[in-house]
């Protein structure tokens, strides 16, 4: 009980949904955060990138080619431009194309394999131990006699940009992370009030009193309106189920204490019985009673038995066959000194006809039952000279163009029979034909329960030898055989 | 014939060893398990008459345990519980016959007889059940003092009932063992020797009941 109710919260419906969207929320909120990265890196580089620019092209405004010298004179304004990024240090070098430095403030490597251009480069790189971002940019001059490119780089460290990037990112994260709580928040109660109508029947189920069968409220949605439909046919079902039972056990109820009554009765009138002649007589009379009473509990603990096999689903393989023998074994060593003339007729294709010629699925022991219990209304009900012919023969029977291999179990006597008005009455519980004979009036009731839970048939029919003939017809289990 | 019922019912006890002892058999009732085993390893017994619900040890396990110090003492089992699957289970663990509960105090004493009489008609090589009797050395029978003359096949086959009554022989079972390879053996032959040999043991308890498409059963009518 407890394992199985550990395996129910680990499948909570509430608990799958809310984990499968948070999965889903989490994978959202990681694409957002990576894109989220890559805009602010931008973002920032961008931002920065122009004050470099524009303090480039301010020392390259003032550069100029004067009688074959270059001469640059760098403007405070420049200065001014990447002095807005406040905490950054800021590294020059102006040269020319022939890498001849004309003023610097470090001695800056060029970018490698660069050719001078008019629009800026920029790059990362380390510098003096610190990740920094550089750019260059060039002009073409052009004098009298010479004309030559004028080089300006820049570099600057990262602290304005990272800080940049930081603020974009998280501010940009938390609005993330908010949506994404709200979200969840929202399904959680989504499902809450989904399922809000499963907690009503649950609840309604687990207070209801173990009498109470009336049907649940039939609510929307859709979907558990259908499912509750299910739980109210089960109850009628299980109400059905409980008042056949209820009339079972007062029968029962009724049949015990009434044979036990007689019993009493008889053995009461032995005790006060002066003539010994007279108390024998009793005697054999309560004697007959008891074993009456004996018949009446062995066939209604039979019934009982029979009913719970079949609630209980047990199947096997069977062999008909020698099921059949193994029940005359022992039932006709009861009878060997009886008058009965007992036959036996098993059709040659199922006694020579391999393993799986009588082979049906069921419950053995019931089967078992069934068969004694036709075979024993056939001598009870017979006369002393009854004759009774057990047979045994496979039938094909074509249904819908397939062929179904029936095997049909028959049992012919000489006895009065039923007529046929009354047939289906002998199969209801403690019904009996009532001529006096001593019968439970279940042992035809067994029989059709044992029939009924194998999906066999069973068909009472006039015998050809003048009583009743009792057909039991199961289906052949085919083993590997395609149909 | 000495016997030893277990069983736990002192109401049911009571009856039993009341029969018994006026049939004149000698009769020890044991209600408890453990110490029928006790009584068991210190007396000879002819007889076990077993219930199977019991205090101590059940009937089954008092029974593997007797089949397995190898007293081959014979064992009928007595059982209420839901029947066939424990007679099954009864037969299989070493008893040699089994009564469900409630059971015919007659037919009670008749199986016992049967039991006892297999095993010390073996012992004394005399086959011996009311009026009749079979001498397994001489191949003797007679009935109510009359000596019966038997032709070879008769005692066979009188042979094979008696070393399997109350159970089912099929036809082909009787031809495969009082036939040899040489005899062709017709299963007509085998019906009018068996006619023959119940009229020539008629008046006898002996019976055989003929059970047409599956065989024959031999019994004993002692009740």
């Amino acid at each position: 009980m407890k394992h199985a109710s550990k395996r129910l919260t680990q499948k909570s419906m509430r608990h799958r949904l809310i984990l499968s969207m948070g999965a889903g929320f989490l994978a959202i909120l990681t694409v957002i955060c990576i894109g989220l990265w890559g805009y602010a890196q931008q973002a920032a580089n961008e931002s920065y990138d122009r004050l470099l620019h524009g303090a480039a092209l301010a020392i390259l405004e003032r550069a100029n080619l004067a009688s074959g010298e270059v001469r640059v004179d760098i403007p405070y304004s420049a200065f001014e431009i990447l002095g807005l990024a406040k905490e950054d240090r800021v590294f020059y070098r102006i040269f020319t194309q022939d890498d001849e430095t004309i003023t610097a403030s470090h001695n800056l490597r060029p970018k490698a394999n660069y050719k001078p251009s008019e629009s800026p480069v920029y790059w990362d790189d380390a510098f003096s131990g610190e990740s920094v971002r550089f750019m260059q940019q060039a002009r073409f001059l052009t004098g009298d006699n010479r004309s030559l490119w004028v080089i300006v780089q820049f570099g600057q460290t990262c602290i304005a940009r990272h800080d940049m990037i930081a603020e974009l990112f998280w501010r940009g994260f938390a609005v993330a992370l908010f949506i994404t709580v709200v979200g969840l928040l929202f399904v959680w109660i989504a499902i809450n009030s989904a399922l809000h109508p499963l907690i009503d029947v649950e609840q309604n189920l687990r207070q209801r009193d173990i009498s109470d069968f009336t049907p649940l409220p039939v609510t929307p949605p859709r979907e558990v309106a259908s499912l509750v439909l299910s739980i109210n046919g089960f109850i009628s079902r299980l109400k059905n189920n409980l008042d056949h039972s209820q009339i079972f056990i007062a029968d029962v109820t009724h049949q015990i204490r009434t044979a036990l009554s007689a019993l009493q009765g008889q053995l009461e009138l032995a005790s006060k019985e002066q003539s010994p002649e007279l108390l024998k007589g009793r005697i054999e009379k309560a004697e007959r009673q008891n074993r009456q009473t004996i018949h009446l509990t062995n066939q209604l603990l039979a019934h009982a038995m029979v009913i719970h096999r079949a609630d209980q689903k047990i199947v096997s393989d069977i062999h008909l066959a020698d099921l059949l023998k193994t029940v005359l074994q022992t039932l006709l060593r009861e009878h060997v000194k009886s008058d009965i003339d007992f036959s036996v007729n098993i059709a040659p294709d199922i006694e020579n006809g391999g393993k799986t010629a009588d082979l049906i699925a069921g419950d053995s022991i019931s089967i078992r039952e069934a068969i004694s219990n036709v075979i024993d209304n056939a001598i009870k009900h017979g006369p002393a000279n009854n004759r009774i012919d057990i047979s045994l023969f496979e039938h094909t029977l074509k249904l819908r163009g397939r062929e179904r291999k029936q095997l049909i179990l028959q049992v012919d006597d000489a006895g009065p029979g039923i007529p046929e008005e009354r047939r289906a009455k002998v199969l209801e519980r403690f019904y009996t034909t009532g001529t006096g004979n001593d019968g439970s009036g279940l042992g035809l009731s067994i029989v059709d329960e044992v029939m009924r839970s194998h999906k066999a048939q069973l068909r009472l029919g006039h015998s050809a030898l003048g009583g009743l003939s009792v057909r039991m017809i199961f289906t052949r289990k085919t083993v590997g055989i395609p149909t | 014939m000495r016997v030893l019922f277990v069983e736990d019912n002192m109401a049911l006890a009571e009856t039993v060893v009341e029969r018994f002892r006026k049939e004149g058999h000698v009769i020890d009732h044991e209600s408890d398990g453990d110490e029928a085993d006790y009584i068991l390893r210190q007396k000879q017994f002819d007889l076990i008459l077993l219930d199977i619900n019991l205090p101590g040890r059940n009937g089954f396990e008092l029974l593997r345990a007797i089949r397995a110090r190898n007293l081959d003492t014979p064992v009928l089992v007595l059982s209420a519980r839901s029947e066939i699957d424990d007679r099954v289970v009864g037969l299989d663990a070493g008893a040699d016959d089994y009564m469900t509960k409630p059971f015919d105090f007659r037919e009670l004493i008749a199986r016992c007889r049967a039991l006892a009489r297999r095993k010390s008609g073996l012992a004394r090589n005399l086959f011996t059940a009311g009026n009749f009797t079979f001498d397994w050395g001489t191949k003797l029978a007679n009935v109510a003092g009359k000596d019966i003359e038997l032709r070879n096949k008769e005692v066979q086959l009188l042979e094979l009932f008696l070393t399997s009554l109350d159970r089912v022989l099929t036809k082909e079972e009787i031809a495969d063992k009082i036939y040899n390879f040489d005899e062709t053996p017709s299963f007509n032959a085998i019906e009018q020797t068996i006619t023959r040999l119940r009229k020539k043991l008629d008046g006898s308890p002996f019976l055989i009941k003929t059970i047409r498409g599956l065989g024959y059963i031999g019994h004993m009518d002692e009740t």
